[in-house]
């Protein structure tokens, strides 16, 4: 399993990033056909909003990798090691609870939107509705992990950046 | 019910639960509780609230901050802040307070600020000679002007939470920032007279334009962002979308960014990105539900009811959003709090754009403030310094924030004039 989620990991945070570059390439394209070439594309704008959604799901399931998302841990610092251990299986069972709800109601979703179409790009609505429960199934697979290896919760922000050695808090990056 | 609501949250919130998997968790127990709703809104409501042109100025105003948070670029920024206040007493303290003013200008999220240029700042400061406690403090403090200065991360999301222009809120921004900054600087000046803090010489002009020269390329970003939404030549999404491409090719051509290093940003500012937007997600669902109760309606119905004015709804605002702040994440308790309460704001003439502004600069004093003060955690992590010392050094500069809110809330017409100006 260990395989199985660094290669969820790697890939996530490839496809996350890609997609950004993909959007943000979309957008300027879009500005520079539109000011210097005065013939803009109307799908731009599809294209980018679509892929932010998959930036947002894709990238929320990278973030679930290490546990980091927001959360307020008043109460979890001043616990005991039991009683962190208590509420960190709470907090997966939730997250995984959560998520199947999403899993299962996003497919279901996507199959009744099959046939309304994004105006300008002439493909399914579905691509959109598919961003939530694609994002799910990764973020269960890390929910189920973390509860075997009882790994504590990412502190936020410090801890993504610290994976990647691009830490907000040494901003000289070489 | 939306007791339940409430009280089910805040519970979800005190046992550790992600804020954004605890509101939807809520939502979800209320939609199956409801035999009129079925399940599938959950996967919609949720996605819709991803689906939104106007936040996908989110991740590039990030992308563009995180392109010029090299050494090389933060040190034009703040060489040009030192020679313009070192002279002054206390002057590399008035310098980080300028330095953030001219980072606020790039970069819209304040633990950018306290990160990259604070420990840029930290260290000259200690090489000066200043006390570690201070240096820390006035970092912190003045990483706050960030998100009030635009481009602004909070701003944009309240901007489409209450359907306000970013244009005007960002332009509503100037004056809030640049006051916040001025009571920062005299909190350090009164300081740093009682304390007989250094001052540097006076540079001359000569050497004043030369580092005027050196930042045109870094603050030609600010220029290009508010010049492309105020002229009406880019939207706010598409003027993020040119900056970072502009501070890409800018970081290449000065050598500060690397293009390997380019996939690894990318998948940071993503990864930074969903964060926030996971939450501003789930909360679309969560305030729908809200809506359904007609939670706003009613409160709205209790404040006009009570007689409430507009100054003291705006004083129990701050006070409730202080509190808040004390112990949770800015955009968290935007996306709760702001739809409930945009009825009464509307119904007691508040306008929108000043009503965000008050928002944000008070959620703003809570990242410096503790149990949970993102800002605050990154300077001690720069410093070493322990709690109580940061606490005891920062009153001074949490009164001086406080005194720019407290004006910032009364006098509308500091933050409305400029919007007014140019959207007339």
């Amino acid at each position: 399993m260990r395989g199985l989620v660094a290669a969820a990991d790697r890939i996530l945070r490839g496809a996350a990033g890609l997609a950004l570059a993909l959007s943000g390439g979309a957008m300027f394209a879009q500005v520079i056909a539109r000011y210097v070439f005065d013939a803009p594309f109307a799908w731009a704008e599809e294209f980018a909003t679509l892929l932010f959604s998959w930036i947002i799901f894709l990238g929320a399931a990278a973030v679930q990798r290490t546990d980091s998302h927001l959360s307020v841990d008043t109460l979890r610092a001043r616990a005991g090691p039991r009683g962190q251990a208590a509420l960190d299986v709470f907090r997966r069972l939730v997250i995984i609870a959560c998520s199947a709800v999403l899993l299962w109601q996003g497919v279901a979703l996507s199959v009744k939107m099959w046939p309304l179409q994004y105006p300008a790009m002439d493909v399914t609505r579905s691509l959109l509705y598919l961003t939530t429960p694609v994002g799910a199934v990764f973020t269960i697979l890390f929910a189920i992990w973390l509860l075997r290896t009882r790994e504590p919760p990412g502190g936020g922000m410090a801890m993504d950046t610290a994976r990647d050695g691009v830490s907000p808090v040494a901003p000289e990056r070489r | 019910m939306t007791v339940l609501l409430v009280a089910g949250l805040i519970l979800l919130l005190a046992l550790n639960v992600p804020v954004g998997y605890a509101m939807l968790a809520v939502s979800v127990a209320y939609v199956s509780l409801k035999p009129d709703l079925p399940l599938i809104v959950a996967a919609q409501q949720v996605a819709a609230g991803s689906d939104k042109f106007l936040l996908l100025a989110i991740p590039f105003f990030f992308l563009a901050a995180e392109f010029m948070s090299s050494g090389g670029v933060m040190h034009r920024l703040v060489n040009l802040a030192r020679a313009l206040v070192g002279h002054m007493r206390g002057g590399l303290g008035q310098m980080n307070i300028v330095g953030s003013v001219f980072f606020a200008g790039i970069s819209g999220s304040a633990v950018a600020d306290a990160a990259g240029l604070g420990r840029v700042e930290i260290e000259i400061m200690r090489r000066g000679g200043y006390p570690t406690d201070f240096s820390a403090v006035v970092t912190a403090a003045s990483a706050t002007i960030g998100p009030i200065i635009p481009p602004s991360i909070p701003l944009v999301v309240y901007g489409s939470i209450a359907g306000v222009s970013v244009g005007k809120l960002f332009l509503g921004g100037f004056v809030p920032g640049l006051l916040m900054a001025l009571a920062l600087m005299c909190a350090v000046h009164f300081l740093s007279i009682r304390n007989h803090y250094p001052r540097d010489a006076w540079v001359g002009w000569p050497a004043l334009a030369r580092s005027v020269v050196r930042s045109i390329p870094v603050l030609m970003l600010p220029a290009i962002i508010l010049g492309g939404i105020f002229s009406g030549v880019f939207t706010a999404t598409e003027s993020a979308i040119v900056a970072s491409v502009y501070a890409m090719g800018l970081g290449l051509i000065l050598r500060e960014l690397e293009i390997k290093a380019i996939p690894g940003i990318l998948a940071k500012v993503a990864c930074d990105t969903a964060r926030v937007m996971f939450i501003v997600a789930a909360a679309s669902f969560y305030s729908w539900i809200l809506a359904r109760e007609g939670l706003p309606g009613a409160l709205a119905g209790w404040f006009i009811g009570l007689g409430t004015e507009a100054w003291t709804f705006l004083l129990l605002v701050n006070l409730l959003l202080l509190v808040l702040g004390t112990f949770m994440e800015p955009i968290p308790i935007m996306v709760i709090v702001v739809p409930a309460l945009l009825p009464v704001v509307t119904a007691l003439g508040i306008d929108l754009v000043h009503f965000g502004l008050v928002v944000t600069l008070n959620l703003m004093i809570g990242l410096v403030t503790p149990p949970v003060g993102l800002v605050m955690y990154v300077v001690m992590q720069i410093t070493g310094l322990k709690l109580e010392t940061f606490l005891r050094a920062l009153w001074p500069f949490l009164l001086a924030l406080l005194v720019a809110l407290f004006v910032i809330t009364y006098i509308p017409s500091l933050v409305l004039f400029l919007p007014r100006m140019f959207y007339s």
